[in-house]
């Protein structure tokens, strides 16, 4: 009985966190895995923080997640995580999930706050429009590994967001060039009201301040920042200008 | 992240000298817009990644709030920060941005370990606002963290570079679980690609 009560009393958070990565998708297919064996015991309801991370075959190859590693059966179950509020996903390649972004990552809209993407792959309205699916969502995280400019396509500029999420936590951004998301998401969502903000190599720096100049109270900078680094050239050469 | 906001009033600085320097800086990092700024967080380890520069880069960016209520400065040390011990002191130098405070470090490497303070010293004494020192670490260490940098903050008055500093910086602690990513120090942050929690990514 004692062992019962605690039990209960632990599996919740026991359950909190789940990682699943591209070698749990792939083993899907024979039912394998730590994901798997959670949906076969119930537990996925307790998961209240999801990653799906890209660390083994599929990140060797470089391609990202894509609809076709994903089968039917891991759509199912990942629905199974019904009071999921943070997700984090690496190397998403959102236009590949277009036009039915919805049906596969739709479920989590209720209940998400905390969305993470690692170097997320898509146009800039593709990209708004996976996070417009979340209406509930406080946080954001965009984390690119390098900094780089992707080309947008022009027929994504008709796709509008499905809703306007309050982002009114933190938002992290790191080697971020991408201005154009910036400005759509000002666009669409009426604006910028992030509380809290840390941001590191940001292309878009002075943008972001000033879009959130009503309402941010926390700033991380790092003195390494991009910006930093020209600062540190210039004082070596003792030209401060 | 426990947030600490001061009630005081800020100090005065006298940063205005670096404003007239550093436009170039403050093109991108002006706050003077940001009048709802209560906290400037940055972490211990970009400071001393920065070489140098961190308290010329801080100052400017600091000599721009305009926020009318007091701000705070977090400087927010992680597990690397502490975990240099842990480590083979051959390959020390190989994570040479792991700046550790213990007085064994002090020991191993008397001249590392003055460099490293004067850096603080400076960051720390040049500063009008009132300081805040976290440990944000795993619980298993939270405790000996927290005495490192109440050490740290002892030898720097010894040194004599705190002796000045209007308020006593401001301890505190993030308890948290275990991370297992330890990344990038070469750019003085983790890149965290390693840890579980989406939060924490």
């Amino acid at each position: 009985m004692t062992c019962y009560s605690w039990y209960i009393a632990a599996v919740p958070h026991l359950h909190h966190s789940l990682t699943i990565d591209d070698n749990d998708i792939l083993f899907d297919a024979t039912g394998y895995g730590s994901f798997q064996e959670s949906y076969r015991l119930g537990l996925l309801p307790l998961v209240k923080r999801l990653r799906i991370r890209q660390r083994g075959y599929l990140s060797e190859i470089g391609t990202g997640l894509t609809p076709g590693r994903l089968c039917r059966r891991t759509f199912h179950r990942l629905s199974a995580l019904t009071n999921l509020r943070e997700l984090g996903i690496d190397d998403l390649e959102v236009s590949r999930f277009m036009p039915r972004i919805r049906r596969c990552f739709g479920c989590f809209s209720p209940t998400l706050r905390f969305l993470t993407l690692r170097d997320p792959r898509g146009s800039c309205r593709q990209i708004l429009y996976f996070i417009g699916l979340f209406p509930n969502l406080q946080d954001l995280k965009l984390h690119y590994i390098r900094l780089t400019d992707e080309q947008e396509s022009t027929v994504d500029a008709t796709l509008v967001p499905l809703s306007i999420p309050p982002l009114r936590g933190w938002l992290t951004l790191t080697c971020f060039t991408r201005v154009n998301l910036i400005e759509d998401i000002i666009a669409l969502f009426g604006g910028l009201r992030f509380r809290h903000m840390d941001l590191f190599r940001v292309k878009c720096m002075r943008l972001l301040l000033d879009a959130c100049a009503e309402t941010l109270e926390t700033l991380r900078l790092y003195p390494t920042d991009s910006y930093g680094e020209i600062f540190l050239k210039k004082r070596e050469g003792g030209e401060l200008k | 992240m426990v947030r600490y906001f001061s009630k005081r009033e800020k100090g005065v600085n006298s940063s205005d000298k670096f404003v007239a320097n550093n436009r170039a800086l403050l093109r991108d990092f002006d706050l003077s817009q940001n009048k709802s700024l209560r906290t400037l967080e940055i972490t211990g380890g970009s400071i001393y990644a920065a070489e140098g520069t961190a308290p010329d880069f801080l100052m400017t960016v600091l000599s721009s709030v305009a926020s009318p209520a007091p701000v705070d400065v977090v400087i927010i040390y992680e597990d690397f920060d502490f975990d240099a011990l842990s480590l083979d002191y051959s390959s020390y130098y190989e994570l040479s941005v792991c700046f550790c405070y213990s007085s064994e470090m002090r020991k191993r490497d008397p001249v590392l370990y003055q460099q490293n303070l004067d850096v603080s010293l400076e960051v720390y004494s040049t500063w009008g606002f009132h300081l805040v020192l976290c440990a944000d670490v795993c619980e298993s260490i939270a405790e000996d963290a927290i005495q490192e940098l109440e050490d740290f903050v002892e030898a720097g008055k010894m040194e004599g570079g705190l002796s000045h500093f209007p308020y006593k910086p401001l301890i505190i602690s993030e308890r948290r679980l275990l991370r297992t990513g330890r990344h990038d120090y070469r750019h003085g942050w983790s890149s965290k690609s390693d840890i579980a929690p989406a939060s924490a990514l």
